[in-house]
């Protein structure tokens, strides 16, 4: 483990060597010492993680060495020693960057102590996060993030490498589960933004009536309830991206409103007066059709051209092609590793099922599928049986496959007779056929009735 | 280690030093006293004689910390009221024999010092 070096600049012999030896108590620490703010200026491309300075040098006064160090790198914290029992003082530097500040006497070593140690961790805890960012980054590498390579996808990846180049504001529209924030995590950590906030916010997912405060924020006392200020979504993202999901659930006051955020670069939190300027690059997301949602007066048509940007609309899972395998490939050897088992094979039966299936959950729908038939398996190899196709949509299998008409009316008939119980009067009076139509059926034995 | 002299009192006093560090510490401390300590006093009575009120006040500034943790207790408030009075910048009552009294004292610290730990 790297030493965690420490310069200790104080002129009294004495002082400086009752620091030095406690602070090297900690086999971690790299004390240096210098008695002169030259020599310590001399000597700042070592890279110390903590200065310590006595504010009365013969060379230098605290202040003038502390915005020397400032000024070679502001990062570096300093913390001021001095006999000086002068508020003043203290607040000025304070005020000038030093992380703090000390009086001489008995209990400073010790002062000292706690304050390097609070230091080292902090400075281990921002490290930390700077690799799990550079990892999220990695994660959301267009192709990690977004496994597939059909023709369909293969267009939108060249959209989302555009998208990645510039700030311009992006919509991405496509139906549930075909990884909309996916896909909006991965432009953002791709971009130039990428080490500052990802702010996601679903809007359908807010009850209206707190829609505004989450998104502005408030000041204290704004309202009842308003304990303390709160900083909104929009601020939150500042100099980051702002993923506003299902954007067309906002109602048009507040459409109003983020027009306004967006057109004067500036925001007010609720109940406050504070004009607080604003660089946030926008995504939306939705699965409606904005422009119709334009058209029924639903979405203001000024704000619709304001945030549509780049348009990216993501295909169905159903017109990828082979991508349903390599997904389902990709999902199953996630789900065996994080559960810890072995590899599992999909048969050819099943991968034939899979291709078949018309998704109308999407990518999402196929990763439960996965999951359920991982586990349903006999540990080996999924088989037909082990896959199951739970969907609630009413549309589900009849659009999955290429049929002649004939095909898709028996699936029909015998969908609703499933759902009917087999009332054949009930069925045909829902489908607005004759009955003799189903009973030809039967008897022709082209639907089977248990 | 306390070490009491002829007139009463102990003259300084180590256990301070031993709760700070090992008796190697302690050793370098007592070392660096009798380096640093008798010279600075001697700058003392130079810059008083020569009425250099702003050198006095930061010498008796800096041998403070040095007469504390030796547990000197005799000079604590000498130290203190020497700094006090050159802020004034101006010579006050009192101040020569103050000035005296700590030159007195710290060569019969260094002395026994020296005696105690066969420096």
């Amino acid at each position: 483990m790297e030493q965690f070096k420490i310069f200790i600049v104080e002129d009294d012999p004495w002082y400086g060597e009752i620091l030095q030896y406690h602070l090297s108590l900690n086999p971690d620490y790299e004390i240096f010492r210098f008695t002169t703010g030259k020599e310590c200026l001399a000597n700042l491309s070592k890279k110390p993680g903590l200065i310590s300075i006595d504010y009365s040098l013969p060379d230098i006064n605290g202040f003038d060495l502390l915005k020397k160090i400032r000024d070679f790198n502001h990062d570096i914290p300093v913390i001021v020693i001095s006999a000086q029992k002068d508020v003043n003082t203290a607040v000025s530097l304070l005020k000038e960057g030093a992380r703090d500040y000390f009086m001489k006497d008995d209990n400073t070593k010790d002062l000292l102590w706690n304050a390097v140690n609070k230091e080292r961790e902090r400075q281990s805890l921002q490290k930390e996060v700077e690799v799990l960012k550079e990892e999220l980054g990695q994660k959301y590498d267009f192709n990690k993030a977004i496994k597939g390579n059909s023709p369909a996808l293969l267009r939108i990846f060249s959209l989302l490498e555009k998208a990645s180049r510039t700030n311009i504001n992006v919509s991405v529209t496509g139906e549930t589960g075909t990884g909309k924030e996916v896909v909006s995590k991965a432009i953002h950590y791709n971009s130039e933004r990428k080490k500052k906030p990802f702010v996601a916010v679903n809007m359908a997912a807010i009850p209206r009536e707190l829609i505004e405060s989450e998104l502005f924020g408030y000041e204290k006392g704004a309202f009842t309830g308003a304990q303390s200020r709160k900083t909104g979504k929009f601020e939150e993202a500042n100099k980051g991206t702002l993923f506003l999901d299902e954007i067309a659930e906002l109602d048009l006051s507040l459409q109003s409103k983020i027009l306004r955020v967006l057109q004067e670069r500036e925001l007010t939190r609720v109940g406050g007066n504070e004009k607080i300027p604003l660089d946030v690059r926008l995504i939306v997301a939705t699965h409606k059709n904005l422009p119709d949602e334009v058209k029924k007066g639903n979405f203001r048509e000024d704000l619709f051209y304001r945030i549509m940007g780049l348009p990216i609309d993501l295909p169905p899972l159903r017109e990828r092609g082979n991508d349903i395998l390599l997904l389902a490939k990709h999902f199953m050897g996630e789900f065996c590793k994080s559960n810890k088992m072995e590899a599992i094979n999909i048969s050819p039966e099943a991968k034939d099922k899979l291709m078949k299936y018309n998704y109308p959950g999407n990518v999402r729908e196929l990763k439960a599928i996965i999951d359920l038939a991982a586990v349903m398996s006999d540990g080996k190899q999924i088989n037909s049986d082990d896959i199951y196709f739970a969907s609630v949509s009413t549309t589900d299998n009849f659009s999955g496959e290429e049929k002649t008409m004939k095909e898709y009316t028996i699936d029909i008939i015998k969908h609703f007779l499933k759902k009917y119980d087999n009332n054949i009067i009930k069925v045909a009076d829902k489908l607005d056929i004759g009955k003799s139509t189903i009973y030809k059926m039967i008897q022709n034995k082209e639907i089977i009735v248990n | 280690m306390v070490q009491i002299n002829k007139g009463g009192g102990p003259l300084y006093d180590l256990s301070k030093l031993k709760k700070i560090g090992n008796d190697d510490f302690v050793r370098k401390m007592i070392l660096l006293f009798i380096k640093e300590v008798p010279p600075s006093v001697m700058l003392i009575k130079v810059a008083y004689m020569g009425k250099d009120f702003a050198t006095l006040k930061y010498l008796a500034h800096r041998i403070r910390p040095s007469l504390q943790n030796m547990g000197i207790s005799r000079l604590t408030w000498e130290a203190d009221e020497i700094e006090n009075l050159a802020a004034l910048g101006k010579d006050s009552p009192g101040l020569e024999e103050m000035i005296e009294k700590l030159d007195q004292v710290v060569s019969q610290v260094v002395e026994s010092l020296k005696a105690e730990f066969k420096l």
